[in-house]
């Protein structure tokens, strides 16, 4: 994965107390706005999550999928990780191995083409991971 | 055979662009970037991005300044030029006004001076913006640069429009970064590999640069070659953003028209992705490239700019050690 496209890595997968979290490096050459990013869908072990049993935390904040796209004043720092939190009722098992596909949609809010119309970065991912202990 | 007369007046340095996906990846911090920078004798300038670097953007703080300032002085290092940005989409209910776009370029020049760069890249040349940043960057003593990249070139359309706003405004601290993206010889390896690494087959590939060497303007080219996945049977979307990034990210300039805009050049994005096994960089004429600046009289810094990392994975190469091979190559010519 290069630095366009790179979201997860084989460390990726933790336990929440009440589900999983994905540690997400930004997808781009630079820091963006939390705002920048348009969507997320995320499917685990072939059922995809609603969008209201996941939450963005970063910053020590947490917003959910709704609220992400308004953050224009928070700065997802490039050396910082994001967390997608996936809440599914109880904490996932160490060591377990799980299928997931992520879908993040950004607009990069500095290459604008014309007047309310940005350059998209669309990254699409499929990847098994296990649960880091 | 040494001509005193055609010396290079310019000094080199690096981007800490090159080393992106080491920075994301958090295997250096700042110091240990430098360290390894310093380690290798790649430099003396070192260029750096705001939006990349600095955890506080587009605000900078005094304990970041005072150690970038720091590390300058303990491995000798030149601030070369300070990359800004305008986001002026970061709020999507509302665009930037002139003054907020004013007020957020500013505050990262204000902070690229403290740090002692000489030259600050922006990224939009608008005539009313620069108008107002101007006597600012009269007050500050730094040159604006706005840059020249694929697949824009010296005289295109867009380019062409910035030239004739900085003879409007006549001021000799309003310049260009040449980028040598604009003037590649040929589609490089590195990009032609990522392709096949997404499943592009031979036919395809041959396709793609046949394309790519056309006159024809950069949408056409990129649903020339999309028709023609298609028409394969193939969907585009399997290549990524890679299939925009082919068009948009190599050009095919003549590099003499660098010389058009000689005198306004006031740094320099020395693009590469890949070094050959005979030494010379892959797609990108150097000797002609490094030539054109010397014979030009240009006097400012040459970064170094391994862009690999858009293509190939996180360890596949050592951008350092690349950085370090084409300075030595560039060295030969200078």
């Amino acid at each position: 994965m290069a630095t366009h496209d790179t979201i997860l890595n084989s460390k990726s997968l933790e336990v929440i107390p009440d589900g999983l979290s994905l540690a997400l490096t930004i997808p781009w050459y630079r820091s963006l706005w939390v705002s920048s990013i348009s969507s997320i869908a995320v499917t685990l072990d072939g059922q995809e999550l609603a969008q209201d049993k996941m939450s963005f935390r970063i910053n020590g904040k947490r917003f959910t999928l709704d609220e992400v796209p308004n953050q224009w004043e928070e700065l997802w720092f490039m050396q910082d990780r994001a967390y997608l939190d996936m809440h599914l009722g109880a904490a996932g098992a160490v060591g377990s191995d799980h299928t997931i596909t992520f879908h993040i949609e950004l607009r990069l809010p500095y290459m604008q083409i014309k007047p309310g119309f940005y350059l998209p970065n669309i990254v699409h991912q499929t990847v098994t991971l296990k649960v880091q202990g | 055979m040494t001509d005193v007369a055609t010396k290079a007046k310019f000094k080199l340095g690096v981007t800490l662009y090159s080393f992106s996906a080491e920075w994301a990846a958090g295997q250096y911090d700042l110091e240990s970037m430098l360290a390894r920078v310093g380690e290798l004798g790649i430099g003396p300038g070192v260029e750096i991005m705001a939006s990349q670097t600095v955890r506080t953007y587009p605000y900078t703080d005094d304990a970041f300044i005072k150690q970038w300032l720091g590390l300058c002085d303990k491995y000798g290092f030149e601030p070369s030029a300070y990359g800004t940005n305008l986001d002026m989409g970061r709020n999507r209910a509302k665009e930037m006004s002139l003054d907020e776009e004013f007020d957020f370029v500013l505050t990262q020049i204000e902070a690229g001076a403290k740090m002692r760069f000489p030259v600050i890249k922006i990224q939009s040349a608008g005539s009313e913006l620069l108008t107002k940043l101007l006597p600012h960057a009269e007050r500050l003593n730094v040159k604006l640069g706005y840059e020249i990249h694929a697949p824009e070139g010296p005289n295109t359309p867009k380019i062409m429009a910035i030239r004739e706003t900085y003879d409007k405004i006549g001021s000799p601290l309003l310049g260009f970064v040449p980028d040598f993206s604009s003037t590649m010889s040929n589609m490089g390896r590195t990009m032609l590999q990522a392709f096949r690494d997404k499943g592009l087959d031979e036919a395809a590939i041959v396709k793609v640069q046949e394309v790519w060497a056309k006159d024809t303007p950069v949408f056409e080219r990129i649903g020339e070659f999309v028709a023609y996945l298609e028409g394969r049977g193939l969907d585009p979307n399997m290549l990524g953003p890679f299939g925009r990034m082919a068009f948009n990210m190599n050009g095919h300039i003549n590099p003499l028209e660098w010389n058009d805009i000689m005198h306004q050049i006031v740094h320099v994005h020395a693009k590469f992705f890949d070094m050959n096994p005979d030494g010379q960089v892959d797609a990108i004429d150097y000797p002609l490239h490094t030539k054109i600046l010397v014979e030009g009289g240009y006097d400012g810094y040459i970064s170094s700019e391994w862009e690999g990392h858009a293509f190939a994975d996180l360890g596949v190469m050592d951008p350092f050690i690349v950085v370090k091979q084409q300075q030595d190559l560039m060295k030969k010519y200078m």
